[in-house]
């Protein structure tokens, strides 16, 4: 039952509004001041009461926002004046005295309707609320999750790694042709696994914004020589050969060195998998205004025009490649372009099915160029085949 | 070189002392980062492998106090962490170790390693 407290000056009138207002509501006619504080769902005050109980009345309507508690002014028009500064402040509603009784009824019935939808309201926005909070906990759980799990996957990881290259490297003992040849299976699919926790590291990493990138100018000359000599194994039982085009001047772009050589070991590495026998896959630099392109463009399979708009996104594997016998998750693509994104850059490709496919970079060219450039050291990161090359030293670009 | 391998995993503590003795090198072992800054104090070893994550002072800290004994800046320290290297980026110990590796490691990876750092010695 609705509670309607009235606050009038006469106690006559408090009477005859208990009457008229009893049989529907809970009326509540304080004694003191102190009753003041009970909850309720209507405030009926006149001239007098407005004057002295105006604060209190505001400061309950206060407390039970963002719910609607309305207030009911009953005074003559001769005080008009005097009352209409109340409205809008303590009062939302004014009825002139002598009031009727259905008059009353009916304003008093449309106010309480507005309190009962406040409420109704007030209830959604707290579930809502709640729900988002829940959500939100959710969503932290499964990216701590997601993070230990990848985490806790490198340990064994490391374990088993170690073991099989002892092995194959015949630090335990000689091997015989078949010996080898399982234990590489076995090593391949480790990699498989060190490649598929690191993307899924990466990605929840993204996720929560906890990948934190070294951005300084980086010498691309460095990083892509590196690159290609580390992967041009991959292309080696195709007679995949591979060139390197560069402007004249040394170019530099302002981004994170080991997350560039992240980006072009992915993109090399897909080049060499998917391209034909006995084709050039090719890594072309060039300068735009304040951007530099890196082109990866190999001369493989192709991707079929429908799949180029989704290329970049997770899981996903254009249909060509799941019917071929390459194997991957679909992770490498969006990793790279986040990782691009990620450092003002941007990825787009172009491919014609059959013939070949071109993926162009594009990173902000650092402000200090040629002469002004160290490039700091790149240790190569364990888990590739593991050969030793020229190491990385600071060098000054001529 | 007299190596100190420093990791809370057992499995990999005995597969790195396998493989460095193996090439000829003599290995000291520790699976708590205590013990692991005793160990380099009483034995002085070439060369130390520390893991980030043992029980105890952790690699990166361990680094970090190695380092203010003169003694210590040119011993060649190696952190070994599971986890990517941007985690700990801020981390003082990332940049006074010589190098940081990320699991998984290749025995032959650790070998060129080795090498090289017995050519700057």
């Amino acid at each position: 039952m609705d509670r309607v407290l009235v606050l009038l000056h006469h106690p006559g009138n408090r009477r005859l509004l208990s009457e008229w207002l009893g049989q529907y509501y809970d009326v509540q006619v304080p004694e003191t001041e102190q009753n003041l504080d009970a909850p309720c769902d209507l405030v009926i005050v006149d001239g007098m009461a407005v004057e002295r109980y105006g604060q209190a009345v505001q400061a309950k309507k206060h407390r039970d926002a963002p719910a609607f508690l309305p207030c009911l002014l009953l005074a003559p028009r001769q005080q008009a004046a005097r009352v209409k500064r109340h409205l809008g402040k303590t009062a939302d509603e004014l009825l002139w005295t002598p009031i009727d009784k259905d008059e009353l009824q009916t304003r008093v019935t449309i106010l309480l309707r507005g309190r009962q939808q406040s409420l109704e309201l007030k209830r959604h926005n707290d579930e809502l609320e709640a729900l988002l909070d829940a959500r939100q906990a959710v969503e932290r759980m499964k990216d701590e999750f997601i993070s230990i799990a990848s985490h806790e996957l490198r340990s064994p990881l490391n374990a088993i790694h170690l073991y099989l290259s002892m092995l194959l490297d015949e630090d335990a003992g000689k091997l015989t042709a078949d010996q080898k040849r399982f234990l590489r299976v076995i090593e391949d699919h480790a990699d498989r696994l060190t490649h598929l926790a690191n993307d899924v590291l990466d990605i929840s990493r993204m996720a929560s914004g906890r990948l934190q990138l070294n951005i300084e100018p980086v010498d691309l000359r460095e990083v892509i020589e590196q690159a290609c000599m580390e992967l041009q194994i991959l292309g080696n039982s195709k007679r995949i050969q591979t060139r390197v085009t560069l402007p004249s001047l040394p170019v530099a772009v302002q981004a994170d060195a080991h997350r560039l050589m992240q980006i072009l070991t992915n993109l090399l590495s897909n080049a060499y998998k998917y391209a034909s026998e006995d084709t050039v896959v090719t890594v072309q630099v060039s300068r735009h205004d304040q951007v530099a392109q890196i082109e990866v463009i190999d001369q493989g399979m192709g991707i079929a025009e429908a799949d180029q708009s989704q290329l970049f996104t997770m899981f996903f594997r254009a249909e060509a490649v799941r019917n071929s016998n390459v194997r991957g998750a679909g992770l490498g693509l969006y990793i790279t372009r986040m990782l691009l994104e990620m450092q003002n850059g941007q990825i787009g490709v172009t491919s014609c099915p059959g013939k070949g496919t071109t993926f162009s970079c594009k990173l902000p060219l650092a402000v200090a160029q040629p002469s002004d450039v160290t490039t700091p050291p790149v240790v190569v990161p364990p888990g590739e085949s593991g050969k030793s090359g020229p190491r990385s030293t600071r060098e000054d670009a001529v | 070189m007299k190596i100190l391998v420093a990791d809370d995993e057992p499995d990999v503590r005995q597969a790195l002392q396998f493989l460095f003795q193996k090439h000829g090198h003599e290995v000291i072992l520790a699976s708590h980062g205590d013990v692991a800054l005793a160990l380099v104090v009483a034995e002085r070893p070439d060369v130390v492998f520390l893991d980030v994550n043992m029980p105890g002072k952790n690699g990166l800290d361990l680094c970090v106090e190695l380092r203010t004994h003169p003694l210590y800046q040119p011993l060649p320290i190696y952190i070994v962490t599971g986890l990517d290297r941007s985690v700990y980026a801020d981390h003082a110990g990332t940049s006074c170790a010589t190098a940081c590796l990320t699991k998984p490691l290749k025995s032959r990876y650790l070998l060129n390693l080795l090498a090289r750092t017995s050519e700057s010695l």
